[in-house]
């Protein structure tokens, strides 16, 4: 499992139509941005694929895929200093890679809601 | 101020953050809540005189040629020096925050678990330091209201004093 959902659980004091909003709102996001920073990295657009892995920072964050942060945190230094820009694809396949599961994780979650 | 009268703006570009923190604020407090996804819009609006505005330091993750929320926030405090600004970013830097500080920023707080509930604290100090100013605004006015009382007192004693003079020296002329 890559994601926790203590805090969202937390956060919407257990009403299931709120978790729901919320993860719906995760999945529509995270399936769009790992699109854009896989298209990104393709056209060495590094501007966009910084912005793509920054929004993805703080909503993995609500979902509590911890395992993620460390990765995004190094595409978006990598971005901005445009350094390490041959370590980007490994980066990059591994936050969408820790993404995907994390939807089909959320996925199965929002049924059972 | 009234807390019904209170008027927030909340401008993120991020749909599932400005989701989350207007649900927990409108939980929490009442006001009137207005929610933008780019400083521009904001900034359109600024005449409704927000008391507090929640900005996000990242607002091109949408619209690529929107302005960055340092320069919304520069924009916003010539605009409306009274409105309380929070800057909002997922980077936890502290020259980020300087920068913020600096610009006219009433607090930082980095996107997290615990982000919601600084927002809340802020909110909480944001209304004891308007009710203290509000305070002492009624206190520089009973002051000045006093101070004027005095001076009319001595005024007119001063007054008095000279047209009783003047009486006795009519009088003397009697």
């Amino acid at each position: 499992m890559v994601t926790n959902l203590d805090f969202l659980t937390q956060f919407t004091k257990g009403d299931k139509a709120k978790m729901k909003k919320y993860i719906e709102m995760y999945l529509d996001t995270s399936k769009q941005k790992m699109e854009v920073m896989k298209n990104a990295l393709q056209n060495k657009e590094y501007e966009t694929l910084k912005v793509a892995a920054h929004t993805m920072k703080s909503q993995a964050r609500y979902m509590g895929i911890t395992s993620v942060e460390a990765d995004i945190v190094s595409v978006e230094h990598s971005c901005n200093e445009q350094n390490n820009l041959d370590q980007l694809p490994t980066l990059v396949e591994k936050v969408n890679s820790v993404l995907s599961q994390s939807i089909t994780e959320l996925s199965e979650k929002i049924n059972s809601l | 101020m009234a807390q019904q009268d209170r008027i927030i703006f909340l401008v993120d570009d991020d749909n599932m953050q400005l989701q989350m923190i207007k649900d927990y604020l409108d939980e929490r407090f009442e006001m009137k809540l207005y929610q933008y996804s780019t400083g521009e819009e904001a900034l359109a609006n600024i005449h409704l005189n927000p008391e507090i505005v929640i900005l996000d330091y990242h607002l091109m993750s949408i619209n690529k040629s929107a302005e960055n929320g340092i320069e919304i926030l520069k924009k916003m405090k010539e605009a409306c020096p009274t409105a309380q600004v929070i800057m909002l970013s997922g980077q936890d830097k502290i020259s980020v925050a300087v920068e913020c500080m600096k610009n006219g920023a009433y607090d930082y707080v980095v996107k997290s678990e615990s982000a919601f509930m600084r927002i809340e604290n802020i909110f909480n100090n944001i209304g004891e330091h308007m009710k203290t100013m509000h305070q002492l605004k009624i206190y520089k006015l009973g002051f000045r209201i006093l101070i004027g009382v005095i001076l009319s007192i001595v005024v007119f004693s001063v007054f008095a004093v000279k047209m009783g003079w003047a009486k006795s020296y009519l009088g003397g002329f009697d």
